[in-house]
């Protein structure tokens, strides 16, 4: 039984391609203007990698900010629902997952079946989410990926950054420029700002083992470590946490069809 | 569905209704909220109409008042400032919230109608001092509205105004039977504007429309909604059924709702006392439906009545931005809900809706929670 699952986040399109309970393969573009050309785009990588073709996929799953224009899809869930059932894929164990996108933060809190039983978001605002970080490192003129690293090589210690608004932290970030902050300060105190609002998220809903990162932030270490401090849990973060979305919603879609192709009497 | 229709027309444009009255040569009185008692208004021969906001952006507030206040009172002073709430003679308010005490006074300043009345509410409820302080507010808002009219606000006057609304009251509860069975014969958004309507239009011509509902869904047949899970709103204010039908769309059945423009404007009727003023007085200190009073348990043993009887499965908590009593006692109420098996999500919201998307996104995610 071969399913597919789409996320259109606000900043990056996945596609997983899963057969039975296999991953197979997926794909991973940034979003475009055009949510449906960007779900076609990471589809397209999926279906290639995996060497198959749209009409071989026998259901289709949509989630993400983007969900409802996906053409593909029968069906769209919600992404808090999907990460569940993804981080529950890859660590059958997930109690408690943060996932921290781009444009939104959610801890979710779940069942042995990845089934969401509590969940926190974020308010309107991105501040602490995958955009700041870019806003930032545009900023500072620093590679996204170096920020983690370097946030954890202190120079004379980490600077305060309060804020917990993108556009106010901004200005307070170029003020500590300006006063001639060493960069790596700087980016500790941004990912130690983010690390302290995600917690909060998470207090809201509860803390309970074992604890799993997905998201692009996932891949930013130095958030992460801040995040395992605070939290007193080592986070399982799977060897791509920006899919685990997309995978849920695979799942979902494989789910459906299992229901649908069971005859009615045994239903 | 005559009478459906004509309550949520009503409800949508508020304005025809206050220019008839005005028409019939009585004073109309603007008030906020639900502790301001109507049917003092309506014995003293005024019209009480209670002011609802509008989903118009806020313009000349914003000169007097921060963003970051209640934006529904931005809302309302807004409309006030561009002449829209012309048609009262007076204003009406009470002692709940902050927001509503400085609308008092920037009101009494800016906007100038010739009436402006503020009745003290005792918070902590349910005690003889605050029925006591209650009772001297009220005798006071009546030798206001005696000296406004030139005439006497009798006991029988205000006796019959009691059972008139207690009569509204009672017909809306039976509206609300119909939102009870598996599947509802009203939606949510349908009853947010039965109730707001009922609130706007003068309570002779409104009982006679409910009673008119209640014969229109008894044979309607058919719910207007899909299955889904049985939803109750409440929170902040909500005047415009943009939120609900959302919920709806989503996926649910709204068949609850403990709202200042819903069931808590009809859940409690005053008593049919012999001394008027004293069962006004009692009505006020000792129905738990704002987040405003105190004590906080009183109105969870309320609004677990109302999940019991529609048989609520989830309850959606919508914030308005920067609301400070609801933001208080929806954290605490999320637990205790939840304590008692009853999921609750709690989400921030705008007065004037936009950018749906993110919301949308969170109330489905709680459906499938459910």
């Amino acid at each position: 039984m071969i399913t597919a699952g789409v996320d259109v986040g606000s900043l990056s399109g996945k596609a997983v391609v899963l057969d039975d309970n296999r991953l197979v393969s997926w794909g991973l573009v940034p979003t475009g203007p055009d949510s449906a050309e960007t779900a076609k785009e990471a589809m397209d990588i999926a279906l290639q990698k995996g060497n198959l073709s749209l009409d071989r996929i026998e259901f289709v799953v949509s989630t993400g900010y983007g969900r409802v224009v996906v053409p593909f899809a029968q069906r769209n869930v919600t992404e808090i629902s999907c990460h569940a059932k993804g981080a529950n894929y890859f660590f059958p164990g997930a109690r408690t997952i943060l996932d921290m996108g781009g444009q939104d933060c959610k801890a979710i809190r779940c069942d042995a079946n990845g089934k969401v039983v509590n969940f926190a978001m974020n308010d309107k605002c991105a501040a602490g989410a995958g955009r700041s970080m870019e806003v930032m490192a545009d900023l500072l003129q620093i590679p996204l990926d170096e920020i983690g690293p370097r946030s954890l090589q202190l120079d004379q210690g980490e600077v305060a950054v309060s804020s917990t608004c993108t556009v106010f932290a901004k200005s307070e970030v170029l003020a500590h420029v300006r006063q001639g902050a060493p960069t790596n300060d700087i980016l500790a105190g941004l990912c130690a700002a983010l690390a302290s609002r995600v917690y909060g998220l998470l207090r809201r809903v509860g803390i309970e083992p074992e604890f799993v990162i997905s998201g692009g932030i996932g891949k930013n270490v130095g958030v992460v470590t801040r995040v395992e401090q605070k939290v007193g849990l080592e986070a399982n973060i799977c060897f791509e946490p920006q899919i685990v979305g997309a995978v849920g919603a695979a799942i979902f879609a494989r789910d459906t069809l299992v229901k649908q192709k069971k005859p009615a009497a045994a239903r | 569905m005559a009478a459906l229709e004509a309550l949520r027309s009503a409800a949508r444009d508020p304005q025809p209704v206050a220019r008839a009255a005005k028409v019939s040569g009585r004073k109309v009185l603007g008030y906020r909220c639900v502790f301001v008692p109507e049917e003092m208004m309506h014995a003293a021969g005024v019209t009480a109409f209670p002011i609802f906001g509008t989903p118009e952006a806020v313009s000349l507030a914003d000169s007097y008042f921060q963003p970051n206040l209640c934006e529904f009172i931005r809302n309302i002073f807004d409309l006030a400032l561009k002449g829209k709430l012309d048609y009262l003679d007076g204003l009406v308010l009470c002692n709940t919230c902050d927001a509503v005490r400085k609308l008092y006074d920037h009101w009494k300043s800016y906007i100038k109608t010739p009436f402006c009345h503020m009745i003290n509410n005792p918070q902590k409820q349910f005690t003889e001092p605050a029925y006591e302080y209650q009772y001297r507010e009220l005798a006071e808002f009546r030798e206001a509205l005696e000296r406004l009219t030139g005439a006497a606000v009798t006991d029988d006057a205000l006796q019959r105004s009691i059972k008139l609304h207690n009569e509204t009251k009672s017909l809306l509860r039976k509206v609300y039977e119909f939102r009870k069975p598996d599947l509802p014969l009203l939606s949510g958004e349908e009853a947010l504007e039965v109730v707001m309507g009922t609130m706007l239009l003068p309570k002779e011509e409104a009982n006679a429309k409910l009673a008119q509902l209640i014969d229109e869904l008894g044979t309607r047949g058919r719910s207007p909604l899909a299955p889904g899970p049985r939803i109750m709103i409440t929170g902040s204010i909500i005047d415009n059924p943009t939120l609900i039908r959302m919920v709806e769309e989503s996926g649910a059945m709204v068949v609850a709702d403990d709202l200042c423009t819903a069931t808590r404007y009809f859940w409690y009727p005053v008593k049919e006392d012999k001394d008027p003023l004293a069962a006004l007085a009692r009505h006020c200190t000792e129905k738990p439906v704002c987040a405003c009073m105190h004590p906080a348990e009183a109105r969870l043993e309320y609004m677990m009545d109302l999940v019991r009887e529609y048989r609520v499965d989830g309850i959606i908590y919508f914030n308005l931005m920067y609301c400070d009593p609801f933001l208080y006692e929806g954290v605490l109420f999320k637990k205790k809900f939840e304590e008692r098996g009853i999921p609750m999500i709690a989400l921030e919201t705008e007065h004037t809706p936009s950018g749906l998307g993110q919301l949308k996104t969170r109330v489905q995610a709680f459906l499938e929670m459910l």
